[in-house]
Parts: structure tokens; C-alpha cells; sequence
């Protein structure tokens, strides 16, 4: 069966004003999520990534563009509540995501009572009925019950995204973003980490949107691939062929430089218009300075860039 | 060998006793060598760099020697490893944004290490240090980018420039004390392709502490591996990836391959 499309953005823009200078954070973003699948996304500092993610959780409010999650516009006022029931996000620092004062076992205490949990308890659950509820959750990212009263300083950096990801996964949302969860993790407990992720979202069968600038790490994870640059989508498509035939110019130069084949970037100013990678873009021709089109080269992967005809 | 480390212990005070960071740690590097040293945090990695630069802090406790060209700095005068610091043996930190005074331009930042530790009077002839270092370590606008604050740069940008202030005082060692680890990919690959021009073009020998062995693969001429404090192992890049003897190496190969897909 196919998996239907559980979020998908329409022409999303996302503008900030610097001194007096729009700086087009998303501009012009159509990706989908699928059911029960991990998207991932892709991109260098700066191109979006997060900002994607903070819009679809309804921090920022796009200046054009729809949300459209499950049939229905979360960029709405009277929608926002969707949003806190259904979507989650672990983020890439874990010290910063835990409440330093809070014992663990009262930041999941609160995650659980905020919103009630789909065949869970119910709102106004009281802390001695949630303890089977926590001691789950934690089992589930195993976790020992002994951490239950500790406060964050006293848990290792592994530990605390552990409780972070319980925290994500106690009211069982239908999406769960990562913004690059394991970057801030060493080598051996960034691997444990993705296995557990892995395992986690075979298990509960949960949406991932996955979102990180190592290609290496993502090809693990993933089902699908956005490649973004710059506020705009350049390629995606199913993991096995972006990886097997990356098409943009771009996801060449990401995937280069994840194995540490990059040697140094040529850039050129004066580009104000068109394919926005085109300052950088080692093949471009005349066509580049217009906008760039979507093409299907193969069934399913779609590319931005006028090197190849759909 | 230029430098030398024997015997290495470095204790540190905690509230009721002593923790080791390193236990005996014996290792050697020769000149124009990379050398790789990966371990996970809290395995002792940037202690052995502070202790070869004499930072230790005053309470903790320590043994051994480090030779650096045929004599013994370790625990040293002040005013000798004043004079190490730097201009014989440079560091390269974790986080650019933090290396930098953020209050004073680039520019003044790097005339007065010139001054200090090369005293160099003409300014001139600072200049042309100046420049010439920036255009080693790639770095391009130099004139805009001298006349910045740190905060107007990015990371990939800081942290050539801190590339270039560390080899203008012609360093014969240089530690880089997991220095692309706040960095993302593109800049990253090209930061460690740096590191490896700049050994052939001044026979610098780098000592590359990181936890990335990605890194360590397409870098180094060898690896040490330390765990809890402890060296696991030293050997020649291509046998410790194609043949680790240490139970630790391999399970930190393990995890990597994992993480790798």
C-alpha cells in the first residue's frame, strides 16, 4: 500500500528582516512526510533546515504558504492545537531541552499531563498514576528507573537525548522531527542513539522527519531524501536513489564533502537571480540565471536544475 | 622525534578525591607527521593537549616528561612555556567563536600577537606576515576580513583565520584540538584538506585530537587511541583500520561502521 502523505507544505516562505534586509529563510518549500516513514532533509548551516522544522511546529508564522497536516492548514490560528497533539521535536542540544530545575521524572510528568495521550490517561492525570506511564517510556529508550528523581546536570549527554526522546514519544505523536539529534553526541553514543531511533520508529511505526547535514549518517535512517540549499529545495526523491545517482550539482558537493573528498569551493558574487546555488555551481550554463524548474528524471526523484531534461 | 611524551599522569581534584585523566601515557611524533588522536569524550584528549602547553589547572596533579626537541618542558617556568606557547608549539581550538576577543577586530587581534610573541615593530612588515598567512589558509576578502569582528564572520571563516594566526608564528608543532567539530560537512572537508597542504607546504607536524574517525581516515599518518585515560593503542593509520588488536578500537570501529550504514 502506499503510504499517504501525512504533511505536506505548499509554496512555503518564511522572511526575516535584518537590518533593514529581507533574508528569505524558506522561500517558495514543497516537501511531503509519509506515513510511517523517516524523511530526512539535508542541507549546510543556514539553508532552512531548522527553520522549516520551527515553521511546521508554528513558531514562526509564514509570510506565504500553507501546512497541510492530515487535511488541515496548521498555519491557522484555530489550528495551532493540532500541532501540540500531534508533533514533536528533539533537538540537537540536549542540555538546553530539559528544564535544569525539573527532575526527569516530572519533565515527562509534564509532557504527559499537558496533552492526553491517544489510549493513554486522561489530561488531569495525577503523578502517582503516571508512574507505569513514565516507567514505560523509559523502558522504551532504555532507560533504568533509577534516573526518576535526578536532575539533568547529573545525566551524561546520551542520557539526557534518551529522556528527550522518551519525552517526544510519551503522548505517541503521529510526526516526530529530529533536528539533528546525534551532532553534539560522541562517535559511540551517537551509534547507539540511531540504533535506538531505528528501532523505535520500526516499532511504534512513527513518522520521522529526520533532519541533519551528514549524508552518511541519514542514508542509515532514511526513506526519502529532501536536499535543501539556500531556502529552497534542490532534489529529492527515495534514499536508494539519491544516493545511488545524485543529480544536482549540490547533493554531488554534500556527498563529496561527507566523505571528506571536498577540497576547497569556488564562489562567485553577483548572482541575484535564479538557481540559487548558482554562485557556487561548478556546471552551469546560461539558463541558470532563470528559475529553475522541477523535473523527474527518474520515477520518483525529482531534481531543480536546468542540467537535465524531465 | 620532535615531541615526546613519557609516562604521562595527570590527576585531577574533584570534591573528595583525585580522578586520573591520563594513566602513564607514553607516545611519539616526528616531524611533519599527523598524528590522530581519537577517543570519546572524557577519555582524556584534551588534557594531554593542555598538559604539552603547561594549562593545567594548579590543582591538579601530574608525572611524567614531555620532550619537545631533545628537552623536557613539562611543568616548566612560566616564562618558558610563555615563550613554547604559540610561537613553538601553536593550538587550535574546538570552537572559533570563542577564540576570538569579540570586542576588537580581527585586524588588531592578529597585529598584537605579532608584536607580543614575534616582536615584530614595523607594521609593515606585520602586514606582510599578515597577509601572506591569510592567503596560506585560504582565507579570501583577507582586507574585509581583517577590518571584522569575530561575530561578522562565520564559523568556517573564524576558524581560518585562527588557522592562519597559529602558523604565523611558525609553529613547528601544532595541536587542533577537535577543531571541525563545530563545523558543518562542506566546511569541514575543506578545513582538513587545509591541515594536510599546510604539513606539505611547511613540514608542520599536527597532532589531530578528535572523536571523528572519518576524520582520523582521510588525514593522519597514525592514531593513537585513548580510552578512560588509558593509550589502547598507537599504530600506522592503514593497520589499525584494517586490523585493530585493542578490544576498544574495535568497538569504536563497530560503532562507526554502524553509524555509517
Amino acid at each position: 500500500m502506499e503510504n499517504y502523505k501525512i504533511l505536506n507544505t505548499e509554496n512555503l516562505k518564511v522572511h526575516f528582516l535584518q537590518k533593514g534586509k529581507t533574508i528569505k529563510a524558506l522561500d517558495g518549500v514543497d516537501v511531503f512526510l509519509k506515513k510511517g516513514l523517516v524523511t530526512s532533509l539535508a542541507g549546510e548551516s543556514g539553508c532552512g533546515k531548522t527553520t522549516l522544522a520551527k515553521t511546521i511546529l508554528g513558531f514562526y508564522q509564514p509570510k506565504e504558504g500553507k501546512i497541510i497536516f492530515n487535511d488541515k492548514d496548521i498555519t491557522l490560528k484555530k489550528n495551532q492545537k493540532i500541532i501540540r497533539e500531534n508533533i514533536q521535536i528533539v533537538f540537537q542540544n540536549p542540555f538546553a531541552s530539559l528544564d535544569p530545575r525539573y527532575s526527569i521524572f516530572y519533565s515527562l510528568y509534564e509532557a504527559l499531563s499537558v496533552f492526553p495521550a491517544k489510549g493513554g490517561p486522561s489530561k488531569k492525570i495525577k503523578k502517582s498514576e503516571s508512574i507505569p506511564f513514565i516507567k514505560k517510556a523509559l523502558a522504551e529508550v532504555e532507560l533504568e528507573e533509577d534516573i526518576f528523581e535526578r536532575v539533568p546536570h547529573q545525566l551524561s549527554g546520551g542520557q539526557i537525548q534518551r529522556v528527550c526522546i522518551a519525552r517526544s514519544l510519551i503522548n505517541r505523536p503521529s510526526l516526530v522531527i529530529l533536528d539533528e539529534p546525534t551532532s553534539s553526541l560522541d562517535v559511540t553514543t551517537a551509534s547507539k542513539i540511531m540504533k535506538l531511533l531505528i528501532k523505535l520508529q520500526k516499532e511504534l511505526e512513527i513518522t520521522f522527519l529526520f533532519i541533519s547535514h551528514n549524508l552518511k549518517l541519514l542514508k542509515k535512517i532514511s526513506h526519502y531524501c529532501f536536499i535543501m540549499y539556500r531556502g529552497k529545495i534542490m532534489e529529492y526523491g527515495p534514499r536508494d536513489l539519491i544516493y545511488s545517482n545524485p543529480l544536482h550539482p549540490y547533493t554531488k558537493l554534500l556527498k563529496e564533502a561527507s566523505e571528506q573528498k571536498l577540497k576547497y569551493l569556488e564562489e562567485q558574487k553577483g548572482y541575484l537571480s535564479g538557481c540559487p546555488f548558482l554562485s557556487r555551481c561548478p556546471l552551469k550554463k546560461s539558463d541558470c540565471e532563470k528559475e529553475s524548474v522541477r523535473k523527474e528524471v527518474e520515477p520518483g526523484h525529482f531534481v531543480y536544475c536546468h542540467l537535465y531534461k524531465g | 622525534m620532535i615531541l615526546e611524551v613519557k609516562d604521562l599522569r595527570v590527576s585531577y581534584k574533584s570534591r573528595t578525591k583525585y580522578v586520573d585523566a591520563l594513566k602513564k601515557v607514553s607516545w611519539a611524533v616526528k616531524q611533519g607527521e599527523i598524528l590522530g588522536i581519537v577517543g570519546e569524550s572524557g577519555s582524556g584528549k584534551s588534557t594531554l593537549a593542555l598538559s604539552i602547553l603547561n594549562l593545567l589547572p594548579s590543582d591538579s596533579k601530574s608525572s611524567g616528561e614531555i620532550i619537545f626537541k631533545d628537552k623536557n618542558i613539562f611543568k616548566g617556568q612560566e616564562k618558558e612555556s610563555e615563550i613554547l606557547r604559540g610561537s613553538k608549539i601553536g593550538l587550535i581550538f574546538q570552537d572559533p567563536a570563542s577564540t576570538f576577543n569579540p570586542v576588537l577586530t580581527i585586524n588588531y587581534q592578529f597585529q598584537e600577537i605579532l608584536q607580543s610573541k614575534l616582536n615584530i615593530k614595523s607594521k609593515p612588515e606585520r602586514k606582510k606576515i599578515i597577509f601572506d598567512c591569510l592567503n596560506k589558509s585560504r582565507v579570501r576578502e583577507s582586507q574585509r576580513i581583517l577590518k571584522s569582528y569575530p561575530h561578522q564572520l562565520s564559523g568556517g571563516q573564524l576558524q581560518r583565520v585562527a588557522i592562519a594566526m597559529a602558523i604565523a608564528l611558525r609553529p613547528s608543532v601544532l595541536i587542533a584540538d577537535e577543531p571541525t567539530s563545530s563545523l558543518d560537512v562542506t566546511i569541514e572537508s575543506q578545513v582538513v584538506h587545509l591541515f594536510k597542504e599546510l604539513r606539505d607546504e611547511l613540514k608542520l607536524t599536527i597532532i589531530f585530537i578528535t572523536h571523528n574517525l572519518d576524520l582520523v581516515k582521510s588525514l593522519c599518518d597514525r592514531v593513537a587511541v585513548l580510552y578512560q585515560g588509558e593509550l589502547r593503542e598507537i599504530r600506522k593509520k592503514k593497520e589499525l583500520f584494517a586490523n585493530p588488536k585493542d578490544d576498544y578500537t574495535r568497538s569504536l570501529l563497530d560503532s562507526f561502521s554502524q553509524l555509517e550504514g
